[in-house]
């Protein structure tokens, strides 16, 4: 977004707002801040208030489409929104989206108005017994999530694996595609652990689910040990239910030890589903690889001069490196 | 030239640390400063080490080609469905004094070349083991990983503040 925007928020947010709900009166912009959170979009925080009756919470998010990781082919604002809005009734608690806009004239690029609960997504700041208590609630959340009739949330435009032996192969080839896509320079690393990937890509799938990509600290907002609302949609999918279990199971081990095969064995009770250990192999390594596959295009954006920002730097240098060395120690081990 | 690039950098990393974040005012502005730290400490490995693990790349880049060219002569395996063809016209190892352009160039030739090596493996054999190709490979592939890492200077997710 350029500066230049960025010093007119307030303005260009009032007037959009009494756009939106032209029964406001005497609307002012307050506390616009910056969200340190996350590292793919830029988001800023702010409150609104107004005279009279409104449909919308006075606490409110600026979400733009200006992202570090993500292309608009595998994800974009408008799919991110739109997967908000299915969730909504759900079982699962997110924050509601009020608007998406495309219009360039407000500031140059597409973004999402949203709802700004309470909390933080900094889990480990809960005592140890707190974190424990908010697993509990997210493994409930994550089996009520994978048990949901997707297509009566109309979520199939995230697309429907044509055969579910075969989403798992299907995952490898659609991120090898954007590795190739993105990449400056060859990367034997990530070629090898594509086709090492694409062999051992697990058939046996219990159900199609939703998956959210991304589970665990972070990825969740809480308060007084309790959980409030699943954040970070972006990288959503319809897919193996052990694409989420692997990634939850890696995030929280280091914290809970042996306490996450509790929560599996809730999960199963819950579900019904079998934790299926080769599935939990292959996404544990296949994570990795989504990781680094989304930071490559961190790093085209500033080699091309698309984004000068340090955050995309950042996002391109910094993070991918801790995975692909895990990617070739799980290759030289297995 | 004195004092060195590394020394610089410390002076630069010391004025950020001490002078410039406890001075700035929103989370958004002190975040940024932590990731200035971040590239400073980066462009130190860099300017400390990139060389250097470019020649050493090169080196294991051109032994492992090598190897492979050898062991696919055996004609043993699949390893007569591999795409050889860029390993007959590769780079002579470097000139005496090798400018990182120059090594950059080369290796961008040497890892297409391995890259088509491993794009043409049948698919059971990539990273098995008990195939000396592969054994190669992938200690070529944890070492290239290592020394990434240490140029890149990050850690994820990044320890509790």
């Amino acid at each position: 977004m350029e500066p230049e925007i960025i010093r007119q928020l307030e303005p260009i947010l009032a007037t959009y707002l009494s756009h939106r709900l032209p029964g406001l009166k005497n609307l002012t912009i307050n506390n616009i801040e910056r969200s340190t959170g996350g590292a793919s979009r830029s988001q800023w925080f702010f409150d609104a208030t107004w005279d009279g009756d409104a449909s919308i919470s006075n606490q409110l998010i600026l979400r733009t489409a200006e992202c570090t990781c993500f292309r608009d082919e595998e994800s974009s604002i408008e799919r991110e929104y739109l997967i908000y809005k299915r969730l909504e009734n759900s079982p699962v608690p997110v924050p509601i989206n009020y608007f998406y806009e495309d219009d360039p004239q407000w500031i140059g690029i597409p973004f999402v108005i949203r709802q700004r609960l309470p909390g933080t997504t900094r889990m480990d700041r809960s005592s140890p017994e707190g974190q424990r208590r908010i697993a509990d609630q997210l493994i409930e959340v994550l089996a009520a999530q994978h048990l949901m009739d997707w297509q009566a949330l109309d979520l199939s435009f995230l697309g429907v694996p044509d055969d579910s032996a075969n989403c798992a192969a299907h995952l490898v080839d659609q991120w090898a595609n954007v590795i190739r896509r993105e990449q400056l320079e060859p990367n034997p690393l990530l070629t090898a652990a594509a086709r090492w990937l694409r062999h051992r890509a697990p058939r046996k799938v219990d159900r199609i689910s939703l998956c959210q990509g991304q589970v665990g600290p972070g990825q969740v907002l809480c308060e007084d040990d309790k959980l409030i609302a699943s954040l970070d949609w972006e990288s959503a999918f319809l897919g193996d239910p052990m694409a989420d279990i692997a990634y939850f199971s890696f995030m929280l081990r280091p914290t809970l030890g042996d306490y996450v095969d509790d929560l599996l064995a809730r999960y199963c009770h819950l579900t019904g589903f079998t934790i299926r250990e080769e599935n939990i192999r292959f996404y544990e390594v296949f994570n990795s690889f989504w990781v680094a596959a989304i930071c490559l295009a961190a790093r085209r954006r500033v080699a091309t001069g698309e984004m000068s920002q340090l955050q995309a730097t950042y996002v391109g240098i910094s993070i991918p490196h801790s995975f692909l060395t895990r990617i070739a120690r799980v290759m030289t081990t297995e | 030239m004195q004092p060195t690039i590394a020394q610089v950098i410390d002076s630069l990393e010391y004025s950020l640390r001490h002078d410039l974040i406890p001075e700035l005012s929103t989370p958004w502005a002190q975040q940024t400063g932590e990731r200035m730290l971040w590239a400073l400490e980066h462009l130190r490995q860099r300017a400390l080490h990139e060389h250097a693990h470019s020649v050493q790349e090169n080196v294991e880049l051109h032994e492992l080609l090598k190897l492979i060219r050898q062991e696919s002569s055996k004609k043993e395996g699949g390893l007569e469905k591999l795409d050889l063809e860029m390993l007959n016209d590769l780079p002579e190892q470097y000139k005496p004094w090798p400018q990182l352009e120059d090594l950059q160039e080369e290796n961008d030739l040497l890892r297409r070349a391995l890259d088509n090596v491993i794009e043409s493996s049948p698919e059971g054999d990539v990273a098995n083991p008990e195939l000396p190709i592969w054994q190669a490979i992938l200690d070529y592939l944890a070492r290239q990983a290592e020394r990434e890492a240490q140029l890149a200077a990050g850690d994820w997710p990044p320890p509790p503040s």
